[in-house]
């Protein structure tokens, strides 16, 4: 994708503690006009606006808000939106707001044809914080999803996520990106359980369910699918699926890098687990994800059955557990290596050598001849791409909120 | 959380499989063979489409493909065709090296000859011993990019060697390419033969439009949407017109487009299915049964037109030289490989009435032809005035009625025209068009027909592909008409300046109906 045409307004439209929400939406719409002049101009064919949803990304530092900025682009390139993002000055303790509005335009498809979006910056110093919500919530598109995209960590234990939030369908979240993961996975829970619309669900005692409510993405989880996959085509192969109901122990072993020696120092293993827990989500969303699929449920805490290996027991005939395991290896921190599935009848595997994008699913059945190979290519998504594919889906995932409490139970203690 | 949610699906064989992932489509790891795989269809259109399938993790890595053919040919030869196929022809080009390896190595070919029952129980072992190789179960999707008239002798032979049977839960499909017949009486013997070795629902019948992203966006904004099925009637509708036009000539083709002609072509399968899609009621489903089922309803309620009312409710005619595209071409009569005596029809217009509750008295205008003047397909539904006109003064004259059209290519989107008033002191009234564009709303590219057709006939999901009953319901409409043209030689024969939009016969046809075609 190249961003071709970018006119950005030169008016600022802050007016103390305050926005000019009507001056915002009137300069849009000039915005819009010019960019259909200069289209036509230059020969290249009518601007056409289009808008699926509004997208919110609120943030607090000069390096995040660029990266934020980036990924928007390439997600209004597949998702045609709104997006607001909204920069905040923690250390600035004034009441300042301002905001700039542009239409980006950008040449997207082996078409290369002009895919625009509006994007509108919202600068506020911390004074000006509880100004952030009201504001964003009047330049919201009327009748189409409002996401909050939180990729700042800091911003989750501030009032302002959940302000946003309340005008909201969803909150995006990327685990993976977080320093503490569980927690900023448990305030995001938290929010969703506060939300309004989830309390009106839950106080119709909307047994059948409803597809309504305010959800949590999280990107990680999302990226994860390609592990999912690949669980579901094992469990397709030859004799594999008589094993799926005997399955008793799952172990998976996950990429670990900065944190080597304190995995390694057996005498600090707690401390290490804690110093580590960013390393850990990505196994724990998975583990996650296979046990509620298959029902277990949760028969203990975790619990750190030699150093660096963290463990839960779940309820159910025959001991059976779940086992994360750390190991030092060259790819991402917390990337899922092997998975070994063990029941009475056989063992299965899903293997990846650290930084390969093919691995391969193999099953061993004992009334079998021989073990089964085959390879597996995983998908790796870029920031805008599981961003993305996050936004098509609907808010609330039922197999994410059932595979939350156990994988928040591994989070580290 | 404790939250009230929708209740997971029913429990599936497979409890790893299904999740809330708009992008996944649950596909079995199957074997997916290619008749024909010599053909250009294999090299412009299927083996891209898998390539795009594949480098998007919609096949499941054990899947393995393989193409059948005559000509003896080393596995590596073979995919470098491919290979090449794909930096031609893919959407997504040059080919990523590493998805490309790892397809390549599950792509394989098969020296077989489709017609002999012989060559069946190397194929069989062949087919085995790759799928032991590859880890892939004996799921099978038989592609028959081959000649309709190897078809049926194909299906046999499967059936005879066992390779279409299903066990253990495994199963076997066939994609037939159209044509399927030439008429209503050789596509009851084709459904005859076809459904002797195969059950109906191992048979998809592929028709590649159904595949086009707003050919399946007409269900969608049908039936997702509930402005526009109100006012989708005999009540509010005027007429509907539906277009396929092409700037080309017959390019290569001529030997067997001058045996088929544009209606058997195009405007029996194509455009009769964009009709149907139309004019269904809604499916009491979204499964394939219960579109095809409404889909065939419509198709046994055209009208039929009899053989005294062909001349004033369809027109044919052949393109004459002109130029297109800024080059001058040839006519039809002097294109290479066409008999100078041919009376097959280049353009075809059709005056169809659907005879139902809902369409009673709209008509319905179908054209499609060669060598007109823009390529463009789009179905456009008019609708009627307002009862009463408000706007009566010659500033109003430009009021024109609402048309919502549906463009399936190029440019595939949806827009609507309705009326506004111009800024100023006078009410002075202009159309204006409102645009929904795939191409500049959403950056992605919308998959290519056969990825979604393919996908869908790996899922078993065969909603998008032709029933039976709805090909032979579409030529029992089409089969009359052209019986009787063949009866009226070049009687009614008209032709059209290359680079138009047709023959004269076509305008009077619509204009017979106080109606005129659109600028499309």
């Amino acid at each position: 994708m190249s961003v071709d045409t970018e006119i950005p307004a030169n008016a600022r439209f802050g007016s103390g503690a305050t926005l000019e929400i009507t001056q915002i939406e009137r300069e849009l719409q000039r915005l819009w006009k010019d960019a259909a002049e200069n289209s036509t101009k230059s020969g290249g064919g009518p601007v056409v606006r289009a808008c699926s949803m509004s997208l919110v990304a609120p943030c607090s530092n000069d390096l995040q808000f660029e990266h934020v900025a980036t990924v928007v682009e390439q997600t209004a390139l597949r998702q045609p939106c709104r997006a607001i993002l909204v920069k905040i000055d923690l250390d600035n303790k004034k009441e300042e707001i301002d905001a700039t509005v542009s239409t980006v335009c950008a040449l997207g498809g082996p078409d290369q044809k002009r895919v625009c979006h509006e994007q509108i910056q919202i600068f506020a110093a911390a004074g000006s914080v509880k100004s952030i919500a009201p504001s964003v919530l009047a330049l919201l598109v009327p009748d189409v999803p409002a996401y909050v995209w939180a990729p700042c960590e800091k911003l989750l234990a501030t009032p302002i996520l959940p302000e946003l939030s309340l005008s909201a369908d969803a909150i995006l979240l990327d685990s993976h990106r977080y320093s503490e993961p569980f927690r900023a996975l448990e305030r995001a829970n938290a929010i969703a359980s506060a939300h309004p619309a989830n309390r009106a669900l839950e106080n119709l005692n909307n047994a059948a369910g409803s597809s309504g409510g305010f959800g949590v993405l999280d990107l990680e989880w999302v990226r994860l699918q390609t592990y999912f996959d690949a669980t579901a085509t094992l469990f397709e192969q030859q004799g594999a699926r008589a094993m799926i109901h005997d399955l008793r122990t799952l172990r998976i072993e996950f990429a670990a890098r900065e944190v080597t020696a304190a995995i390694n120092n057996t005498a600090d293993a707690k401390n290490a687990a804690r110093t580590t827990s960013r390393d850990w989500i990505t196994p724990a969303l998975y583990a996650g994800w296979f046990a509620s699929r298959l029902g277990w449920t949760l028969g203990g805490e975790r619990a750190m059955t030699s150093p660096g290996l963290a463990e839960l027991q779940f309820e159910g005939a025959g001991g059976r557990r779940v086992t994360l395991v750390p190991r030092i290896a060259n790819d991402r921190a917390g990337a899922i290596l092997n998975i070994e599935f063990s029941s009475s009848v056989g063992r299965a595997r899903i293997a990846r050598a650290p930084g390969a994008e093919t691995g391969d699913l193999s099953v061993e059945v004992s009334r079998l001849s021989g073990p089964a190979n085959i390879s597996y290519r995983f998908q790796t998504l870029d920031d805008a791409e599981a961003l993305s594919r996050a936004l098509t889906r609907a808010p609330r995932d039922i197999y994410y909120e059932r595979a939350m409490p156990i994988s928040m139970a591994f989070a580290p203690k | 959380m404790t939250l009230a949610l929708r209740d997971a699906p029913a429990a599936e064989a497979n409890p790893f499989r299904g999740s809330q992932d708009g992008n996944s489509h649950k596909v079995d790891a199957c074997s997916i063979v290619i008749f024909g795989a010599s053909g250009d269809l294999t090299k412009r259109k299927l083996l891209p489409a898998l390539y795009n399938l594949s480098l998007d993790g919609f096949l499941p890595s054990p899947t393995s493909i393989v193409g059948v053919a005559r000509k003896p040919l080393p596995d590596d030869d073979f995919r470098a065709q491919m290979k090449e196929g794909i930096q031609q022809f893919s959407r997504r080009r040059p080919a990523n090296e590493a998805a490309w390896n790892e397809l390549a190595s599950r792509l394989h070919y098969i020296s077989a000859d489709f017609s002999d029952a012989g060559s069946y129980e190397k194929l069989r072992a062949d087919l085995e011993s790759v799928e032991k190789r590859n880890g892939t179960p004996p799921n099978r999707l038989f592609y028959l990019a081959i000649p309709p008239e190897f078809i049926a002798v194909a299906i046999s032979n499967l059936t005879k060697s066992g390779l279409l049977a299903r066990s253990n839960g495994n199963w076997s499909r066939v994609i037939v390419e159209k044509p399927f017949g030439i008429d209503l009486e050789s596509a009851r013997q084709l459904n005859r033969q076809l459904q002797q070795y195969a059950t109906e629902k191992q048979i998809y019948r592929i028709d590649h439009y159904l595949g086009k992203e707003t050919v399946q966006n007409l269900l969608v904004f049908r039936f997702a949407n509930g402005i526009f099925e109100p006012i989708w009637n005999q009540k509010y509708v005027d007429h509907v017109q539906i277009t396929v036009a092409e700037t080309v000539g017959v390019e290569g083709r001529a030997g067997y487009f001058d045996k088929a002609g544009v209606t058997r072509d195009i405007i029996q399968n194509h455009v009769l299915q964009l009709l149907s899609l139309v004019a269904m009621e809604p499916p009491v489903a979204f499964d394939a049964d219960a579109v095809r089922d409404e889909k065939v309803k419509v198709l046994r309620s055209l009208r039929p037109i009899r053989e005294s009312e062909v001349q004033i409710l369809t027109s044919r005619a052949q393109y004459a030289g002109g130029a297109s595209g800024g080059k001058t071409v040839p006519g039809y009569l002097q294109e290479p490989g066409i008999p100078p005596e041919s009376t097959t029809e280049t353009y075809a217009a059709i005056h169809c009435a659907v005879d139902n509750w809902r369409w009673s008295g709209v008509p319905f205008f179908l054209r499609s032809g060669k060598r007109l003047a823009r390529r463009a397909t789009e179905i456009a539904i008019q609708f009627k005035a307002p009862p009463h006109l408000l706007f009566r003064g010659p500033a109003q004259a430009r009021m024109e009625p609402n048309v919502l059209t549906l463009r399936i290519q190029p440019d595939e989107g949806i827009s609507i025209k309705f009326t506004s008033k111009v800024p100023g002191p006078a009410p002075v009234l202009q159309p204006v068009r409102m645009d929904f564009l795939y191409g500049t709303s959403f950056g992605v590219e919308p998959p290519e027909a056969y990825e979604r057709l393919l996908l869908d006939a790996a899922a078993g999901d065969s909603t998008l592909f032709t029933r039976a009953d709805e090909v032979e319901a579409a030529w029992s409409f089409i089969t009359p008409i052209l019986d009787t043209w063949k009866s009226l030689g070049i009687a009614d024969l008209d032709t059209y300046g290359s680079g138009t939009w047709g023959p004269r016969s076509a305008d009077d046809l619509i204009a017979r109906s106080g109606r005129a075609w659109r600028r499309v």
